[in-house]
């Protein structure tokens, strides 16, 4: 299986995302050719998505993964990915037919993101740090992030505590705007204990605070109102504030059920940002277990969000100084079912299939007052996964 | 104030019955993991939602970003 | 009210402190074998009883699948097993898995011959005090307990050789 995907990356060569892949698929001869000396346990993977909504269709494809450890002391993870996307992208928030609609544009996008990311964590007994690098490439985006993180095992490692700091480089381009070349300069901060509760459960808590400076603008985003005592349109380019602050608090609780040979997963994330954006994540998922090989897991995960101060898809008079109409700074909610089935196999091989369905409208806020014009959100998207543990 | 402090205090008590090192049978199980997906599914599926939602991240730092159109 | 709220706060504290220390009774050097049986881990029905390995050196692993370690400890101990046991050394695996099946998954993959018992309540580990996975109990034939092992690294198997050969007599 190594050999077919080192084949097939072979084909894609670029630098240098080509050397951090390369290192994720060299895991596996890095580990047949050390296996005699220290104990190493890994795997290599490969995950391709498919995800589909009006209009835009998507695929990853594909997701490479290697991961191995050495010796309890070393860690090391790569992975690689190339996202491609066809289709329309909304461009436009007009009040032509009355109300303000968006309007998808006949142009299709043709867009390809390469991403790569390694990282290695070192223990030192009861400590471990690690860094990583991540790369992201794609026509009208440049991200170059890295990461280091601290973890400490406290109390014969019933609590874990983490702490991280990252920093991420970012060139804003345009396809359709070649002048434009912006930066967007983002730290993060990261705080986090892990505590086991007991033989059966598990909680986790992590907050992370985000700095963002630069260029937050959407270049394919704008504004076309109609007034009725103007005889003109106002053309209004998508404009956002240069910066961008946001906590976000991810807890997350893992509860086996022996009895049943099933396992509780609950995910809340609560999100803040200055942009007056306030949002919460929940995720309720069942693991169940069928035999010794087969699971199924289905899950319900709910998003709801504020729009943000600036957001609006009317230019309103006098004209503000920062505007946006991209739906996804509206207020919104979103209801996504999903079944996955994981099958294990003594052998170490691992398959696991997701399927999934997103629907966004502005009527599942919480608690109503969702954006009159946002348009609703249907798509559905399939995953599979192999994977195969040393 | 502090009477949240005791309460929070005596629920963290009270949910933490002490777990031995070898009692970690069921912790190690894979469903207990905070990814219960495959690396290549959960990176697949962030991408997801974040390129349709305004919040984003929580879980690591370091991930970089995305023009997500 | 205050007072009250203090002395609630203090009690918390006092149960989450009570909570998570562990009992200072962790077998280490010195110490005597626990006098304990447990059931085979390939048939619940014979029982293998500690004490009948008097007169032995005997190293006593706790260990489980889902232990990463282990899969380095395992297969080292199996070797001095089959080294030193003309010698006079043995070498019981105590399985810490939840399900057995678990446990197969793994000796198919490292497959060993040296006994192995289960621990399905718990009281063999706990009669060792056992405080990280995988943890070794090296004893003499006294049925003294000489050296103890937390974790597994290669230097580990640097040790534990040293030891089983100085423990059988005829080490240098």
């Amino acid at each position: 299986m190594a050999a077919t995907e080192d084949a097939e990356e072979g084909r894609r060569p670029r630098a240098p995302l080509a050397a951090l892949t390369q290192a994720a698929l060299a895991l596996p001869i890095v580990l047949a050719s050390a296996r005699a000396g220290a104990a190493q346990v890994g795997e290599v993977g490969f995950a391709a998505l498919g995800y589909k909504e009006r209009g835009l269709i998507k695929v990853t494809e594909p997701v490479l993964w290697g991961r191995l450890q050495v010796d309890d002391v070393w860690e090391f993870e790569a992975s690689g990915a190339l996202d491609i996307v066809t289709g329309a992208s909304p461009e436009l928030v007009t009040n032509l037919p009355g109300t303000p609609v968006q309007s998808v544009t006949g142009a299709s996008i043709n867009d390809r993101r390469r991403t790569a990311q390694l990282r290695a964590k070192r223990r030192f007994g009861d400590f471990s740090l690690s860094v990583s690098r991540a790369v992201s490439n794609e026509e009208d985006y440049h991200s170059h992030a890295f990461a280091i993180q601290g973890e400490a095992d406290l109390d014969q490692h019933r609590t874990t505590l983490a702490i991280g700091l990252g920093k991420s480089n970012d060139r804003v381009g345009s396809s359709i705007d070649p002048a434009l070349d912006e930066r967007r300069d983002t730290r993060e901060y990261l705080a986090g204990v892990t505590q086991v509760l007991s033989p059966l459960a598990v909680v986790q808590s992590t907050l992370t605070v985000t700095r963002g400076k630069g260029w937050f603008n959407d270049p394919y985003k704008s504004t076309l109102t109609f007034y009725p005592d103007e005889i003109l349109p106002v053309l209004f380019a998508d404009r956002r504030p240069d910066h961008r602050n946001a906590v976000a608090w991810l807890t997350r609780y893992r509860r086996h059920f022996p009895g049943a040979s099933g396992t509780l997963q609950a995910d809340y994330r609560l999100f803040r940002d200055d942009w007056g954006i306030r949002a919460h994540t929940l995720e309720l998922a069942w693991q169940q277990d069928l035999g010794e090989r087969w699971s199924i897991r289905p899950a319900l995960r709910y998003y709801t969000q504020g729009a943000a101060d600036f957001y609006s898809p009317v230019v309103p008079r006098p004209r503000p100084e920062v505007l946006s109409s991209d739906q996804r700074l509206g207020a919104f909610g979103g209801l996504s079912p999903s079944l996955r089935l994981v099958l294990r196999l003594e052998n170490g091989l691992t398959v696991e299939g997701t399927a999934g369905y997103v629907h966004d409208a502005a009527s599942l806020r919480l608690g109503g007052g969702g954006s009159e014009a946002f348009t609703t959100l249907r798509a559905v998207y399939g995953i599979l996964s192999l994977s195969r543990a040393f | 104030m502090r009477a949240s402090l005791a309460v929070l205090a005596l629920l963290a008590a009270a949910a933490c019955t002490p777990v031995a090192p070898y009692q970690r049978g069921y912790l190690a199980r894979p469903d207990m993991a905070m990814e219960p997906a495959q690396a290549g599914t959960a990176k697949a599926l962030e991408k997801t939602y974040s390129a349709k939602e305004a919040a984003f991240g929580g879980a690591s730092v370091g991930g970089g970003g995305c023009g997500c159109n | 009210m205050d007072t009250m709220h203090s002395r609630a706060i203090a009690l918390a504290l006092l149960l989450a402190g009570a909570g998570g220390a562990a009992p200072a009774r962790a077998l280490g050097p010195g110490g005597a074998l626990p006098a304990i049986a447990a059931p085979r881990l390939a048939d619940a029905s014979s029982r293998l009883a500690l004490g009948e390995l008097r007169g032995s050196v005997v190293y006593v692993d706790f260990w489980a699948s889902w232990c990463v370690p282990c899969r380095q400890s395992m297969p080292q101990l199996d070797a001095f097993y089959r080294k030193y046991r003309e010698r006079g050394f043995r070498v019981v695996g105590v399985n810490k898995d939840v399900a057995k099946a678990d446990a197969e998954h793994f000796l198919a993959r490292v497959p060993v011959s040296f006994p192995l018992v289960a621990d399905p309540g718990d009281a063999v580990a706990r009669a060792f005090d056992v405080q990280a996975m995988p943890s070794g109990y090296l004893v003499d034939r006294k049925g003294v307990v000489r050296y103890v092992h937390r974790g597994y690294t290669a230097e580990t198997a640097d040790e534990l050789r040293r030891e089983i050969e100085s423990l059988l007599g005829d080490g240098r």
